[in-house]
Order: structure tokens, then sequence, then C-alpha cells
């Protein structure tokens, strides 16, 4: 069928406005910054939408374009990312309830680097070949980082919350590894 | 094994509550595109496109001659370069409005009777030497063409009464013989 350029623009965004905008808003830790991200990057991921190698990796495609996006249009978020500030993360809608509260919170206190492969693992299930795509990085590494997140994720949550800010506000993002812009 | 299973059963729960928590919804409207038809880049392009060919059928249309004298133009394309005298001088002059006993204005090239969109008509192509070849159809039966002049298909064309009142086809390739041809078809003689 036959489909205008703005069609198919709408059915792009239909289609992978929900794994893109859980992504950012957990990268990010805030749903109105993760809004803007989002919207930057379906602006600009169609604007170079010829540059798409193979369709089949058309999500790995879009989470690099919002990664960079997030560096590139929102210099704060990349604050966000490497201070896990508390307050942000209580953004969450369902953070009331006490398992998902540590999940959201456990989350915040990770690496980011940690918490990218674990928002592509655990939102969209994606195949280890397509992490590696969307994180560009070998496959053996993001098995690996993926192991390591795991572990980190379940001491966050069990280790009591120990705020940077409160044990010592300069070494803050002492532990925490900042993403590296590729 | 047990550690597998843990660890699958981790993130299930992880996976679950994370899909809770982190819940976008439906994208929102201000990130789809709908652009109003009138801006749309090929409604734009059928506008111009239709005020164009309207414009240019619009001229075409203005400035078309009359049924008759496009098949006067017509017939005279095809026999501009015949020659010969095939009808009485003073049958074509009696026709032409002019006195039959005064000899045939110009230098005539062509003289004979022939079919006009199935009308009977009289065509002289003669020579002015202070204008140029000149075309003149004079028809047979009464026929209702207005005095008025123009250009088609290369060519200048205009219709004027004749001396006896009938209106008369001058068709040339120059505005000035067509000046000279009426002075000497249409006007009264000085």
């Amino acid at each position: 069928m036959f489909l205008t350029s703005e069609a198919r623009y709408n059915q792009w965004v239909r289609d992978h406005y929900r794994f893109l905008m859980r992504s950012a808003w957990a990268l990010t830790g805030s749903r109105a910054v993760a809004e803007d991200v989002v919207q930057d990057c379906f602006t600009n991921a169609w604007k170079c939408r010829d540059q798409l190698r193979d369709a089949l990796l058309v999500r790995p495609w879009l989470f690099q374009i919002m990664r960079r996006s997030i560096f590139r249009h929102l210099p704060p978020c990349s604050q966000l990312l490497e201070e896990g500030d508390e307050d942000r993360w209580g953004e969450a809608p369902d953070a009331g309830i006490d398992n998902r509260l540590d999940v959201v919170k456990a989350l915040s206190r990770i690496a980011p680097i940690h918490r990218e492969v674990l928002v592509l693992y655990y939102f969209d299930d994606m195949p280890t070949a397509q992490i590696a795509e969307a994180l560009e990085i070998a496959p053996g590494t993001v098995l690996s980082r993926l192991a390591r997140a795991r572990e980190a994720l379940k001491n966050a949550m069990t280790t009591p919350d120990q705020s940077p800010k409160a044990a010592n506000p300069k070494s803050g993002s002492h532990n925490v590894t900042s993403i590296k812009k590729n | 094994m047990s550690h597998r299973n843990t660890e699958d059963e981790f993130d299930l729960c992880a996976r679950a509550e994370l899909s809770l928590a982190y819940e976008p919804g439906e994208a929102p409207a201000k990130l789809f595109r709908n652009t109003p038809w009138l801006s749309r880049r090929w409604v734009q392009t059928s506008c111009v496109l239709a005020l164009v060919a309207s414009t240019v059928l619009g001229g075409v249309l203005a400035v078309r001659p009359p049924e008759l004298v496009r098949g006067a133009i017509e017939h005279e394309y095809y026999e501009r370069t015949l020659r010969g005298s095939f009808m009485e001088a003073s049958t074509l002059l009696s026709h032409l409005g002019l006195e039959s006993s005064r000899p045939v204005p110009g230098y005539p090239q062509l003289m004979r009777p022939c079919d006009i969109d199935g009308k009977l008509a009289y065509h002289l192509t003669t020579f002015f030497e202070k204008g140029g070849i000149v075309t003149v159809f004079a028809f047979d039966k009464p026929i209702s063409l207005k005095e008025e002049q123009g250009w088609w298909n290369d060519v200048y064309w205009q219709v004027v009464t004749s001396r006896d009142g009938r209106p008369l086809v001058l068709i040339s390739e120059k505005k000035k013989a067509l000046a000279v041809a009426y002075r000497v078809f249409s006007l009264p003689p000085a």
C-alpha cells in the first residue's frame, strides 16, 4: 500500500515511541526530559533515515541516536545520569509501591553503562547482537556487561540507600561510570 | 542450575516491575505530523500547475480565431507554394467585391475556387510590392463573420467587409501586407 512520507513517519512514531520513551525516561530519570529527547530523536532519525542499513536494526539505530541526542542537545541530562539524583528518580509514576520503588531507585544508583544495557535488555528484550549494535560495543562485552549490571542492580536493591550526596557530596560520581560519548 | 533459575526469576521480576514503573502510554499528538492540505507540496504544485494551465488555455482561447478563419489559415498553409490561375479573373473579382473589368490587384500568384469546411470559397493569393504576399478568401454563400483581426499559427489574419458588403478573410505572414490588402479590398476607391 502506498504511504505518504508523513504517514510513514507517523507509523514510525507509533511503532517505536513506547520503546524510546521508556528508555529515555529510565536513562534520564525525568519524564519531561525524556519527552524532549524522544521528540528530538524522531526528528533527527527521520532526517537521516537513509543511513539505516538494515530495517531489522531500526531500534538499536534509534537508541544510538537517542543516546547521542541526550548528550548533544540536553547536556543537563548527562548530569542526571551521573548523579543519580534521587528526587528526580522519584518521578516514576508508581513509586509508591515498595518493590517497584526499590527497582527504580536501584536502577538510578547503578552506573549508567550498566543502566543502558539493562534498559535495552529489560524493556525491549533485545537480542545480544542488537544491544551490541545499539551501544556500539562487541557482543561479548554485552554479555559480560549485562552480568555485571544485573549484579549491580541486585546489590543496589539489597544494600541500604547511601546517597552519595548525603555521604560525601564531592565523591558523588566517584563510583559511577559516565556514559561515554561515541 | 539453581543460580541460573534465580537469575531468570530476578530478570522476570525486574522486567515486570520496570515495565509497570515506566509506562509511557501512547505517543502524544504533538509527535505526529499532520500537515494541512494547503501546505502539502503536491497540493501547492498542483495548484500552480492548474493556474499555469488555465492561464495558457485562457490565453489560447482568447486569441483563437473563428472556425472558418482557422480553416482558411490551414488551407492557406497547404497551398502556400501553389501557383496558377484556375478560374476567370472577372469571376473572382466579382466575388471579391471589385469591378470585374479592372485588373486583379497586385501580382496574382494563385486564383482558384476551393472548399473550406464544406463551403465554396474563392482563393486569391497575390503579391503587393509594398507589403508582401497576401491570401484573400471570399465565400460563395453568405457567412457571418464580424470584422476582427489577430495572429494564429504563425500568420496574421483579418476579417474585412468587402466593397459590396460581404466578409473577406485576409491572411498574410506580414502585418504590413494585411494593411495594404485592407486598403485595396475594403475601403471604397478614392
